[in-house]
């Protein structure tokens, strides 16, 4: 044996086996469409409604998911229960964000809603998108530290884009359409549509895996 | 293995582990090392193994305390998960330690 054992590319390998199904891509490529069609149905409606789409994707593809990840997943690559390690990284990660919402909430959106600083200089129209859309670059990449895929790091990149992107686009050239969310979406589902496709073929279903876990 | 004791002086290959040394049981153990607990589905695929062989070795390692199979009901299914015991995370420490130190002693 010429190679060293190396322990940090095991669980990185146990960590990537556990998240290549593409269903985590699909899930946030159909939340970003809701979220374009939110845009439109505020249009449409008025604001009231602008949460239904996201709520009806939440409240049916969330339990859908996991349900197509007990059908489809675990029956190719089994369970893993990750090590205390690896969780309190998981933990750290989920820490870090909330601060990063709560930050960005205090910081951002309360002196907005409260009228602070009224009679400074106006900021770009651009401005708070745009640091949304940092915030979310921020988000995935500690997702994708966490997960130990770099493609979740363009997911978030793209996602991050389409919100001042929106902006933008309606500020140049007067249109509503969330032009940008829906391509991020669409690229994003495609991805992960891609991502299962590959996963299925990889993975057929053992042959004995149903006796592997009778035993 | 006591070598050591009875041979001093003996070679740190001769004090290799061999339950652990085979190259399907080390790669069984490498991945049981950094999860807290696997099933068998997720070892084959880890592992490119078959259920037979995954069977067989993981029977050799409960045989010799270093893994613990338990059957789990996890989202009303049954499965069995596999992790290692205190004594096969110290052996396979052990293992680790030795093999390290006679592959960092040979010249390149």
């Amino acid at each position: 044996m010429s190679e060293k054992i190396n322990l940090l590319d095991a669980e990185r390998s146990a960590v990537r086996l556990s998240t290549q199904d593409g269903l985590w891509e699909i899930l946030l490529g159909i939340i970003l469409l809701s979220l374009g069609a939110s845009n439109i149905v505020r249009d449409q409606w008025g604001f009231p409604w602008i949460y239904l789409p996201l709520v009806l994707v939440i409240i049916t593809l969330v339990p859908g998911m996991r349900m197509v990840k007990k059908a489809l997943t675990i029956p190719r690559i089994g369970l893993v229960q990750f090590n205390p390690q690896r969780k309190a990284k998981f933990k750290r990660v989920n820490t870090l964000l909330t601060s990063l919402v709560l930050f960005t909430f205090i910081v951002i959106l309360l002196p907005k809603i409260l009228n602070f600083g009224a009679g400074m200089p106006a900021l770009p129209y651009w401005f708070i998108d745009a640091l949304f859309g940092l915030l979310v670059v921020g988000f995935f990449t500690f997702l994708s530290f966490a997960l130990e895929t770099r493609r979740v790091f363009f997911y978030g990149l793209i996602f991050g884009a389409s919100m001042p992107g929106d902006v933008i686009y309606k500020q140049e050239f007067g249109s509503t359409f969330p032009m940008f969310s829906i391509i991020a979406g669409f690229v994003i589902l495609v991805s992960g549509i891609v991502v299962l496709v590959r996963f299925l073929r990889q993975f057929p279903i053992p042959e004995t895996g149903e006796r592997a876990n009778e035993r | 293995m006591n070598a050591k004791q009875d041979h001093p002086d003996k070679h740190p290959l001769a004090e290799l582990d061999r339950l652990i040394h085979a190259p399907a049981r080390l790669m069984v153990l490498t991945y049981l090392y950094v999860v807290e607990s696997a099933d068998y589905i997720f070892l084959m695929q880890l592992t490119g193994l078959t259920w037979g062989n995954i069977s067989t070795h993981l029977s050799k390692l409960e045989d010799a305390g270093y893994v613990k199979i338990e059957k789990k009901f996890i989202e009303k299914k049954s499965h069995s998960m596999v992790h290692l015991t205190p004594k096969g995370r110290q052996a396979f420490m052990e293992y680790k330690t030795s093999m390290q130190q006679v592959l960092g002693e040979l010249p390149d």
